[in-house]
């Protein structure tokens, strides 16, 4: 019983050692996982002897990322000092009592699994459990004690809101995974888990509520996910690529958000949220383009305010999408459609500058595009500085120099503004992409030319799909009853069904007789 | 999609940078045309003006003087007269921009015909145009003549024309649609307001409007004065209303009254009696009074419907001198014609052909209504301490 | 199997008829009716009802969308004989509404830029759409009727305040010929055929007995848009005025002033036509790609967007060589080809299906598998 194991595991290679079974005598074991372990500074082996047998034991663990407290009070000291206390009948020693009893009445950790292989020993000590192996049994406990320092909840940076809650993700799954319970409690709330990674081993959570979610949308994310190989998943950006639907296009098909209150918010409109452990991202599919201009906070402000907030936002978005162009477009081909004052003020400001308008406005785009760009990258400490700088005193300057009319300035500055109104930044990003398609285009044939990049953007714009939600619904296809929710936002005692979405059964939100719906 | 995405980014970009983008103009390369000025000379060709705005400096203290350049060439055409103007300015002027056309008198009264056909169908002058008659001068010399408090003589001469109409409502706006619809028309004829050049009190040359040139056909034929354009102007309301009426009091204590014109409305219609046309010319005016000069009570219903009286009798006096003149002028102005096609369609196929021989002799009715409403912020004739 | 719902078969459908008539029909009744044009718009309705029965009583009694209609109800030989006819006809009108614009932008709005650029972008863009396939067309038509009426009727409504001069209707019901009355109600009649492209389009609605109501919808909205800016653009210009302009709807737009601050809005106007002329040009090519597919037994109908959009092009440049023999198609010819495939062959198809019964199957997902196979 005790040498079933003929093979020797010294003479086995780490990569084949990962497979192998515990062997039941610990000195084999220790020196296959000093192997597997070899050059990883941060494994801790710790051997000891314990009962009055004298019965050898390893501890092991990751230093940093369990609670070496706990270990040493739960694990190694009951061991030690306690075993005596508990009564172990000797006869039965040997078919495993002192396993069990170990397992049972001496390990005082909450969550206690039984492993069998090295393979699963390495990964749950790098999860931050610890590991005991005692001689002479073939199988390990892993005792869980994960615990490592983490960055606390926080108010996500991104996603700044003035109303509603301001708890946002942390780059630990677990906690986020809480959040979100905290705010679905139902069974129906399913947290689905995937290990992707061949050599990170991420784990990766599908969220959804059941009868909600329609479920061949959650089958086939599902299937998405399960398609992706590779060697590691860092962040949950990472995982957009391999999951949407069209892939060469900048027009982002999911929604990534740090906020739980805006996933549970999606979650009970039917869509499903993917999160993964180390990013505190969490990306909801299937997202529409519209969506991108409501903001969470809409939802817990007054309806009216709210609405003339969207539409505002809405306002927004055409301007930093199209006023760079429209200016460009109306000075070089256009020029009846400025009232004659105003002509005159710009044709005067615009007097001394060397270059066309077009190359005018590119020149202020991309210096703001820098700008806005450094100021991202640089400390925070310098940050501030460097906007005020690259604002105001370039901008001043190239103004007195004659290399810029101030009127572009204005501009450039305007849709700058209007392009932080955008509440998601991926939808930002659409803009600022597009913005300058168009100004080429109005460049070159004026209004027509923006109407052509326009029909060609919506021509993109309409064959794409997430997950098969049209990109463009609810506006097209049309669904009345959702239109409105995009242009103004629904009060909520209107605010009946949820979102249609393709195979959905269980679509009313409210029910108005009285007595709760389903879920 | 990759590769063809950049192949047509790179297209745009390099399309967008090269000069050949046809009908691109920058803006430092405009000049901004206020006014157009055409009149016929002596050679039978047409002498063409065009008022130039300069730019404005924004953060220069504005000086109320002129800022402009006039440009005069000639040409058989205005085609050709505004193409020889590229001989002297080093910029493309927009028309687009420009707020008036003047007419020269000569040309006025040797026909517009030919000049029409230019307005209706080049696509950069706009069709919101004032059309303006310069019965004696050249319009170069209107152009060169100023407008006091404005950069600018022909967008003063437009804006004076605007102002007048609703605070003193002598003379009623002709924008070249208007005036290029009336002259398409048959049975209405165009018709629009004279500017003149006059002395300030310093002696400069500045610009007014005086009296509006009528047209048979595309002919000037003559002017209404400024009764007769009153008359003009109560018949065929424009927005915005207003103006005011200046009454010899009927009343022995009082010596004049002035009343503003909030709102008045009219129709032409022809009427049949005893198998003859008869245009019912009807008003209907709303008044406020302004002013009284005089110390007696008036203010009393009984001699406010007196008021009333003599203002329909003024208003009668004003139309009657209007549609006088228009038939002496042989020139449909007020559209009798085009009433009868409106409302007798039948009868206008019988007369519509020799229209011009019938319409001098044609029949009117006036028939004005005028109820006064107001008056302002004292509700008593202003009575000072007797000494 | 491609699935449209009934509104975007109603933007489909308005797109193919109303962008053109929107500039072009109304002149062409002022022409021939002076002030009492809308009247001829509004009479309109009475053979648009009588159409749109023709068309939903095919549609009952068919089993097959329009082209392979041809085939069920004609025979196998003359059915492609015919649908090869159509495919010209649709490729002509893919060409003439292309030229018909490009012409319009050409005198009005960029003089100096080459045709070719416009024509090369147009069709690059219509390519595009057609290469996506028709249901994600259907969804752009979605925004762009939504967009482009909500402009067309705004437009329609500022020109109300441009000064009108609401006598200039009258004398009201004075016509002096009928024949021109008849004239005039037969051009816009022709616009209204239009309204085929439901042959096509009804089998993908989830119940094609709704087509009858869609077309309805789409024969108001038509009549309500024309005549309100037949009736605006009398109002404004007066009707003698109105004959003498080539595009006299442009011409109100012109005009249109608001608030003194924002005026000239024709170039808003022509960047938001271009959307509805591009729409309904790639309707026609759409239509031209299906056809020629159905004639030659093609497995695929995408493929044959951008070799077409070639003879497309070279078609458009030579099917005038200038405005005036333009606007003789306008007048005399197209309305003619529109009458003979758009009504008198769908006349034949109706008396054809007269004696016929009505197909067992009315559900297109029940009669999946007899369907062309790219369609979808």
């Amino acid at each position: 019983m005790r040498y079933i194991n003929k093979k020797n595991l010294s003479l086995l290679t780490s990569h084949e050692l990962i497979n192998h079974p515990i062997s039941s005598d610990i000195e084999e074991n220790i020196s296959g996982l000093k192997k597997i372990l070899f050059n990883c500074s941060d494994a801790v082996f710790r051997e000891f002897t314990f009962g009055s047998r004298g019965h050898k034991g390893l501890v092991l663990y990751f230093d940093g990322l369990t609670d070496r407290r706990e270990i040493e009070e739960n694990i190694i000291k009951p061991l030690i000092l306690e075993i005596g206390m508990v009564n172990i009948d000797p006869g039965l020693e040997d078919q495993g009592h002192l396993f069990l009893k170990i397992k049972n009445s001496i390990v005082a950790v909450a969550e206690v699994k039984e492993l069998s292989t090295l393979g699963e020993i390495v990964h749950h000590i790098s999860s931050g459990d610890t590991i005991l192996i005692i001689d002479g049994y073939d199988r390990a406990l892993s005792a869980g004690t994960r615990s490592w320092q983490t960055r606390s909840i926080q108010t996500p940076d991104n996603e700044v809101v003035i109303f509603g809650p301001k708890e946002g993700f942390s780059e630990t799954l677990r906690f986020n995974t809480a959040l979100l319970r905290r705010r679905i409690k139902s069974s129906n709330f399913k947290i689905e888990a995937f290990i992707l990674g061949r050599v990170t081993k991420t784990d990766v959570v599908l969220c959804y509520v059941e009868g909600i979610a329609p479920p061949g949308l959650v089958e086939e994310v599902k299937a998405r996910l399960k398609r992706i190989d590779v060697d590691g998943i860092l962040d949950s950006a990472m995982l957009e690529e391999f999951i949407v639907d069209h892939k060469n296009t900048i027009f982002s098909q999911v929604e990534h958000t740090e906020k739980p209150d805006r996933v549970a918010a999606h979650l009970l409109e039917g869509r499903v949220g993917i999160m993964v452990d180390g990013s505190p991202m969490a990306i909801i599919m299937p997202i529409s383009f519209p969506q991108f201009w409501l903001s969470p906070e809409d939802y817990y402000n007054n309806y009216i305010p709210a609405s003339l907030f969207r539409m505002l936002r809405f306002v927004a978005f055409w301007i930093s999408l199209l006023l760079p162009s429209l200016y460009v477009a109306v000075i070089t081909f256009h020029h009846e459609m400025i009232p004659t004052a105003l002509y005159l003020t710009i044709a005067a400001t615009r007097q001394g500058v060397p270059f066309p308008a077009f190359i005018e406005a590119i020149l202020l785009e991309i210096t703001f595009e820098l700008l806005r760009e450094a100021g991202l990258r640089l400390p925070r400490a310098v940050g501030p500085a460097v906007s005020i700088v690259g604002a105001l005193i370039i901008g001043d300057a190239a103004v007195r120099a004659g290399l810029v009319s101030t009127p572009m300035v204005v501009i450039v500055a305007a849709t700058g503004i209007a392009s932080f109104v955008t509440p998601a930044y991926n939808a930002g990003i659409i803009n600022r992409i597009a913005r300058f398609g168009f100004l080429a285009a109005s460049s070159v044939l004026g209004f027509l030319g923006i109407m052509i990049v326009l029909i060609l953007m919506l021509t993109r714009m309409a064959s794409l799909s997430s997950l098969g939600l049209p990109y463009l619904s609810p506006l097209a296809p049309a669904n009345l009853e959702q239109m409105t929710d995009v242009v103004v936002r629904r009060p909520w005692f209107s605010n009946l069904h949820r979102p249609y979405l393709e195979g959905m059964q269980n679509y009313v939100r409210q029910n108005r007789q009285g007595g709760g719906e389903k879920h | 999609m990759p590769k063809k995405l950049s192949f047509f980014i790179i297209i745009l970009f390099f399309s967008s940078l090269l000069s050949g983008c046809y009908d691109r103009i920058e803006t430092t390369q405009t000049a901004i045309c206020a006014g157009i000025g055409i009149d016929s000379n002596e050679e039978g060709s047409l002498d063409f003006t065009v008022q130039l705005n300069k730019p404005v400096e924004p953060q220069k203290p504005i000086s109320f003087t002129q800022q402009v350049e006039n440009i005069s060439t000639q040409g058989e055409s205005i085609t050709e007269g505004a193409r020889r103007v590229m001989l002297m300015v080093p910029r493309l002027p927009l028309w687009s921009h420009a707020d008036v056309l003047i007419i020269g008198g000569e040309l006025a009264h040797r026909g517009l015909g030919g000049i029409a056909d230019f307005f209706a169908r080049n696509r950069n002058v706009r069709h919101d145009v004032i059309v303006l008659i310069s019965p004696y001068d050249k319009p170069e010399q209107i152009f060169q003549s100023s407008c006091p408090l404005s950069l600018c003589s022909s967008r003063g001469i437009m804006k004076i024309l605007e102002f007048q109409e609703t605070m003193l409502g002598s003379y009623t706006r002709m924008d070249m649609l208007h005036f290029l619809s009336r002259l398409a028309t048959p049975g209405i004829d165009p018709i629009a307001p004279q500017v003149v050049i006059t002395k300030d009190i310093k002696g400069n040359n500045i610009l007014t409007i005086e009296g509006m040139a009528v047209f048979n056909g595309d002919k000037m034929t003559g002017s209404l004065d400024e009764k007769e354009s009153r008359g003009y102007r109560f018949l065929l309301p424009e927005k915005p209303q207003g103006g005011i009426i200046t009454l010899k009091s009927p009343f022995a204590g009082c010596r004049s009254i002035d009343l503003e014109i909030t709102r008045f409305k009219s129709s032409i219609k022809p009427v049949k009696k005893d198998a003859q046309i008869i245009i019912s010319l009807k008003t209907e005016a709303e008044l406020n009074i302004l002013g009284i000069q005089g110390k007696e009570e008036i203010l009393t219903p009984e001699k406010i419907a007196v008021l009333e009286k003599e203002v329909i009798k003024q208003i009668t006096g004003d139309i009657t001198a209007c549609v006088e003149k228009a038939q002496k002028l042989n020139s449909d102005i007020l559209g009798f014609g085009l009433a009868v096609y409106r409302y007798m369609p039948e009868e206008w196929e019988k007369i519509g052909t020799n229209w011009k021989e019938v319409y001098p002799e044609i029949d009117y009715e006036v028939e004005v209504q005028a109820k006064i409403k107001n008056t302002y912020l004292i509700h008593k004739v202003y009575q000072p301490q007797e000494q | 199997m491609l699935r449209l719902s009934n509104f975007q078969v109603y933007c489909m459908l308005l797109l193919f008829c109303a962008p053109i008539a929107f500039l072009q029909v109304g002149k062409y009744a002022i022409d021939l009716l002076l002030n009492n044009a809308y009247l001829a718009v509004v009479a309109t309705i009475i053979p648009g009802i009588l159409i749109i029965y023709i068309f939903h009583y095919i549609i009952q009694k068919s089993t097959f969308p329009f082209p392979f209609m041809l085939e069920e109800h004609l025979g196998p030989k003359a059915g492609k004989i015919i649908g090869f006819l159509y495919s010209l006809i649709f490729l002509f009108f893919t060409s003439f509404s292309l030229r018909l614009f490009i012409d319009f932008i050409e005198t009005n709005v960029l003089p100096q830029t080459p045709i070719t650029i416009f024509l090369g972008l147009l069709l690059l863009c219509s390519c595009l759409a057609v290469k996506t396939g028709l249901g994600n067309f259907a969804r752009m038509c979605e925004v762009i009727v939504i967009l482009g009426l909500s402009f067309a009727f705004t437009i329609a409504f500022l020109s109300f305040f441009q000064h009108p001069d609401i006598k200039n209707l009258l004398p009201f019901a004075y016509i002096n010929s009928l024949e021109s009355f008849f004239r005039a109600v037969f051009m816009l009649t022709s616009e209204i055929l239009k309204l085929t492209a439901i042959l096509f389009l009804a089998f993908f609605i989830p119940d094609k007995k709704a087509s009858f109501s869609i077309m309805i919808k789409v024969l108001f909205t038509f009549i309500t848009l024309i005549s309100s800016i037949t009736i605006a653009t009398i109002m404004v210009l007066g009707a003698h005025a109105a004959k003498l302009f080539t595009f006299p709807t442009f011409i109100v737009v012109r005009i249109i002033n608001i608030a003194d601050f924002i005026t000239n809005l024709d170039a808003i106007f022509i960047g938001l036509w271009v959307i509805g002329i591009f729409g309904s040009s790639t309707l026609f090519l759409f239509l031209f790609c299906i056809t020629t597919s159905f004639v030659f037994n093609l497995q695929e109908y995408r493929f044959l967007a951008s070799p077409s959009s070639l003879i497309i092009a070279v078609l458009a440049l030579q099917m005038a060589s200038n405005i005036l023999e333009l606007n003789i198609i306008i007048v005399h010819i197209a309305p003619v080809l529109l009458f003979i495939f758009f009504f008198l062959i769908p006349l034949l198809l109706f008396f054809i299906t007269w004696k016929k019964p009505y197909p067992s199957s009315s559900s297109p997902l029940e009669i999946k598998d007899h369907f062309p196979t790219y369609l979808n």
